[in-house]
């Protein structure tokens, strides 16, 4: 086993750090081959255009849970020992932050993660979109909006343990979770088969995108287990390593580096690699006042939206949701209800509105 | 109203802030209606036409130096006390910073206080770039960039105490600095007059705008003298209050304390805000084209790594610290002149619009 050698020799900050970069690296090429977004595929569900944007997300979303309990079932990884399953959580926090982030999610045209591929492709909208919402998260986690934040989170909470994780509520085993990944796997594949846009990038960056979600616990997990210093696993997540490298960024000397400060430069790089690739890369700005004021506002709702809820879409719709944590779950309702809605009141529920120009590239707009 | 009762009820804290709150108040309403704008002023400078942004920026500095310096002569304020004089600086950072400063308020379309007016009257532009210019500034003072920073001020520097003092450096002294102020002023007006004649209320704002620099100096010296605690003398600057404010929005454990530099920043916007709507310009106004974005990324950050670098902005170290005749601050103020000038002449020989 190389894992007790490698902390040895070059300690657990900088193997967390590389093994953060080398699977955000890879997290962010596939997601920039896939166009993985959270915000596409609410909107083509909303629509009931079972299209590529929402097979993608299923792809992921399923290969996640099946890789994940996959490793729970064969004794690789036990998820009591994650932070959504183990510590108090809030439900009210948990819903009300996905909503949030959901609202902001689609006034910007993208999650947090997608901000960041988008970023790496030259898109400076989503580079600012991104700052602010490193701001707001991190003013939501420990400055002027944390109390906030607090009050609305012991609104309703719920203990850490088995009242958080859905497979020991519902009394159904890891096995049943498989099984359900299973199920959405073949959802998924039957959407993705019927969309008229389907390419080998939509299911390799799909199938990739959810198994380096999968990645992060496993490698966590391998680290805790060799390791002679606690070691808390951990998947991944945008919001909290976007506020601690805004905080790299104005303060030193450093915080202790971990799994979170590799993995930002690692997504961004794997999104350049990719857009270099495919030829995607293009520097594009803002066209107009109202596009600005829409992406600032909603890059204020889902920084604050994402702290409350206790991650983004990929930290708390994907890492969370493959391990079956009740908050996670929640969360990941409420950024679908909340996206659905505010497309429905913002864009008149449909694409229309939105003319090429100011889109997101390739984020989606679900018109074919 | 004494001064010592006032600051015993409410401490010497809240009495600096809310002063910092009113002046910056004046500043903002003054500085929104007569559209002050350092950036304006060398551009016609450097396209040869000389006149309507320049003088009201003229005027506003010679009022300035005049307000300061009579405050000297009636023994008022002691500038030798000051950051700017009696702590060491340095040469290299004022000229590298003023060059840094310069050629990004080109880039950004404003300098530091003129992005807050202008966010203030609904210009996402100006908010979104002033974002960046308070990361930027927080990063140079205490983050990534403080290790460059403290590298280039090292090329360079210069004691504190006489050597800084461009009156005790010249010989000329405070009466010289008074008569060189009442000159610089005279000229400003006689210069206002004949691009403006006849539009008193945009003279009076000039001249109030650069009033409220005095007025700064004038308070913070007036606390320290009826305080027991020590109280760092200081005017309007707007490079240091908006990481200051940064850093309290992201973390409330790394907030500083309130004083002076607290007040100023939300007080200018609320001053320009309230002169945005009387004057009916306030209106929600965003990128027109797009590449222009990369202009304005790279406009503040450039301008907020100078203004560290250069202990100021345009009013914080030319105004400010011009007023008192302080050696860095003039080199601060005549380096982004240059950078400006020179960025602009490159843009243009370069084609691109800015």
């Amino acid at each position: 086993m190389p894992m007790a050698q490698w902390l040895e020799a070059y300690g657990n900050p900088t193997v967390l750090a590389t093994g953060g970069a080398v699977i955000g690296g890879l997290f962010g090429f596939f997601a920039q081959r896939s166009r993985f977004c959270l915000r596409a595929a609410v909107i083509e569900f909303w629509h009931r255009r079972f299209g590529d944007k929402l097979s993608v997300w299923l792809l992921a979303f399923a290969s996640a849970v099946i890789a994940v309990q996959l490793m729970v079932l064969m004794d690789w990884l036990d998820t009591n020992n994650a932070r959504q399953i183990s510590s108090t959580g809030s439900l009210s926090g948990a819903l009300i932050g996905g909503l949030t982030f959901g609202v902001g999610m689609v006034m910007t045209r993208g999650c947090a993660s997608r901000l960041l591929v988008l970023s790496a492709n030259g898109n400076l909208r989503a580079l600012l979109s991104g700052l602010i919402f490193a701001v707001t998260a991190q003013s939501a986690l420990s400055g002027v909006l944390s109390p906030v934040r607090l009050s609305i989170s012991s609104w309703w909470t719920v203990p850490g343990g088995a009242a958080r994780d859905l497979l020991a509520i519902t009394g159904l085993g890891h096995s049943a979770g498989l099984a359900m990944g299973g199920v959405w796997l073949i959802a998924a594949l039957y959407f993705s088969w019927r969309s008229p846009n389907r390419s080998f990038w939509m299911w390799v960056g799909g199938l990739g995108t959810g198994l380096m979600v999968a990645a992060a616990w496993g490698f966590s997990q391998w680290v805790a287990r060799e390791s002679f210093d606690p070691v808390q696993i951990q998947g991944l997540t945008f919001s909290g390593p976007s506020a601690e490298w805004l905080m790299r960024v104005v303060q030193w000397p450093w915080p202790p580096i971990g799994f979170e400060f590799g993995l930002m430069p690692g997504v961004f790089l794997g999104s350049l690699i990719g857009a270099l690739i495919g030829k995607d890369w293009k520097l594009e700005g803002f066209t107009d006042g109202y596009s600005m004021r829409r992406y600032i506002g909603g890059a204020i709702l889902m920084g604050f939206g994402a702290m409350l809820a206790g991650g983004c879409a990929v930290g708390a719709g994907l890492t969370g949701g493959a391990i079956f944590a009740l908050t996670s779950w929640l969360s990941l309702g409420g950024m679908w209800l909340g996206a659905g809605l505010t497309d429905r009141w913002l864009d008149g529920g449909s694409s229309a509105p939105v003319k090429p120009s100011q889109a997101m590239p390739q984020s989606g707009l679900t018109a074919p | 109203m004494n001064l010592a009762s006032l600051l015993e009820t409410w401490g010497d804290a809240n009495v600096l802030a809310a002063g910092g709150a009113i002046i910056g108040l004046v500043f903002g309403f003054a500085a929104q209606r007569t559209r002050f704008c350092a950036r304006a002023a060398v551009l016609e400078c450097c396209q040869g036409q000389a006149g309507e942004r320049l003088s009201v920026w003229l005027l506003a500095f010679g009022a300035c130096l005049l307000g300061v310096q009579a405050l000297v002569a009636m023994a008022w304020l002691q500038p030798s006390v000051s950051r700017f004089i009696a702590q060491p600086g340095s040469i290299s950072g004022a000229v590298l910073g003023g060059l840094c400063f310069g050629a990004g308020m080109i880039l950004t379309r404003g300098c530091a206080s003129r992005l807050l007016v202008l966010s203030a009257n609904g210009n996402l532009r100006a908010l979104l770039s002033g974002l960046v210019f308070a990361v930027t500034v927080q990063a140079t003072i205490g983050g990534w960039l403080a290790p460059l920073r403290n590298t280039l001020s090292q090329l360079w520097p210069v004691d504190g105490g006489a050597s800084r003092d461009l009156l005790v450096l010249s010989g000329v002294g405070s009466v010289g600095g008074l008569l060189l102020s009442t000159l610089v002023f005279v000229a400003g007006l006689v210069f206002f007059l004949r691009h403006h004649a006849g539009r008193w209320a945009l003279g009076l704002g000039a001249t109030v705008t650069g009033l409220t620099i005095a007025m700064g100096w004038g308070l913070t010296q007036a606390v320290a003298g009826a305080s027991f605690e020590p109280v760092a003398l200081q005017s309007l600057s707007f490079s240091g209050p908006s990481a200051e404010w940064l850093m309290r929005v992201l973390s409330t454990a790394h907030a500083a304390h309130w004083g002076f530099d607290t007040g100023v920043l939300p007080g200018a916007f609320v001053g320009s805000l309230i002169g945005g709507l009387l004057g009916r310009e306030f209106r929600f106004e965003g990128f027109k084209t797009e590449n222009k974005l990369g202009h304005y990324l790279s406009g503040a950050i450039l301008m907020g790594f100078g203004a560290v670098l250069a202990g100021g902005c345009t009013v914080g170290a030319g105004m400010t610290g011009g007023a008192i005749f302080a050696l860095t601050a003039w080199l601060t103020l005549i380096s982004i002149w240059v950078g400006a000038g020179m960025a602009w002449r490159l843009s243009q020989s370069m084609g691109w619009v800015v």
